[in-house]
């Protein structure tokens, strides 16, 4: 049976401090690896970034295609100087039908960077921006509350 | 006490909630990169011809490098603005000072007590139970935020609750190594 649109919750970050929940939008993806195994990954919807993005450090465990190549003289992302890869990823929306999309994606920062797992990485994060998804997937966001949804649903559609 | 930071914003916050306001700071002061060197590229990876943008071509390539201005750096917005992240006194994150198990995580009382202040909050603005599902649901990312926020973690949800299986890039590089395609179907990737 082919899923052609996909409802998922929205989900609550705690303040600890204040006892506020925030609501962010989060998709299940799985990203093809360099052996064609699909691997697991997380992405935070974001209609305000131009471009999907992923950390470079984070392809390169997964074993993603990257380009070999940073883009020459670095992107400003967001205030910052950045080394960036200008690829794509292919994917596929977990819950929905076994379509492949090729997504653009800006790899970001070097991919060979050592970090301690100890500490939290520094963004940026894994993001779905607009160019090149939104022309295959439409995103609706939704805060009605429900039994089931308690801070309301992002439904994905095949455009 | 805990102090809120934001990552500097762009445009108006999106927060609709008037009790939160963010404490708007510049963007931590890392060092950028130094990529005038052209040193800075890690090890050169193999790519699959079809990974490369299929619009870029020599002659563009070869315009890009004399176009004036081309050597100035252009912008990318990526991120709508505004992340939270908490930090204690010191300006380290809370999330930094949690214990980190591994495995099944043990839900903290935190996570209980806010739970229980949400899910009434729900009851007396919506009108709203939630499903045993959709508690479990919170009840699981609640708690996978209260110990690895912002960390790299692979998991996975169990009857019992969230499994934490790995934490960090390299310590889920070399799980996902080891895994086949049908218990890499199984677990989730992300940054809680």
């Amino acid at each position: 049976m082919s899923i052609s649109r996909l409802e998922v919750q929205l989900l609550g970050k705690p303040v600890w401090a204040t006892g506020d929940i925030l609501v962010r939008a989060e998709l299940d993806l799985l990203l093809k690896d360099q052996n064609g195994l699909w691997k697991p990954e997380i992405f935070r919807v974001d209609s305000g970034s131009e471009m999907t993005l992923m950390p470079a450090y984070l392809a390169r465990s997964l074993d993603l295609p990257m380009p070999r190549n940073p883009v020459p003289g670095g992107l400003d992302v967001s205030g910052v100087r950045r080394e960036v890869r200008a690829g794509l990823i292919r994917a596929q929306v977990v819950g929905m039908d076994v379509t492949e999309y090729v997504f653009p994606c800006y790899f970001v920062g070097d991919p060979d960077a050592p970090h301690d797992p100890n500490t939290p990485p520094t963004p940026p994060r894994n993001l779905l921006g607009l160019t090149g998804v939104v022309d295959k997937l439409r995103f609706t966001f939704d805060g009605t509350p429900s039994i089931g949804l308690p801070h309301g649903s992002l439904a994905v559609e095949i455009i | 006490m805990a102090r809120i930071t934001g990552r500097k914003p762009h445009g108006p916050s999106p927060l609709s909630a008037g009790s939160l306001a963010p404490n708007v700071r510049p963007p931590e002061s890392q060092p950028p990169t130094d990529l005038t060197t052209g040193t800075t590229a890690g090890t050169p990876l193999d790519m699959e011809p079809k990974q490369e943008r299929p619009e870029e071509n020599q002659a563009e390539r070869d315009l890009e490098g004399t176009l004036p201005g081309a050597h100035e750096v252009e912008s990318v917005e990526l991120g709508s603005g505004v992340s939270f992240l908490e930090v204690d006194d010191r300006g380290v994150p809370l999330v930094m000072t949690r214990p980190k198990p591994r495995g099944l995580l043990p839900v903290p009382t935190e996570v209980d007590v806010i739970l229980a202040r949400e899910e009434a909050r729900l009851l007396k603005q919506h009108g709203i139970v939630p499903t045993p599902e959709a508690h479990k649901r919170m009840v699981d990312s609640f708690t996978l935020q209260f110990y690895y926020e912002g960390f790299d973690v692979a998991h996975r949800p169990t009857p019992q609750g969230v499994e934490v299986l790995a934490v960090g890039h390299e310590e889920i590089g070399r799980l996902v190594r080891r895994m086949g395609q049908e218990e890499l179907l199984k677990i989730r990737i992300g940054q809680p």
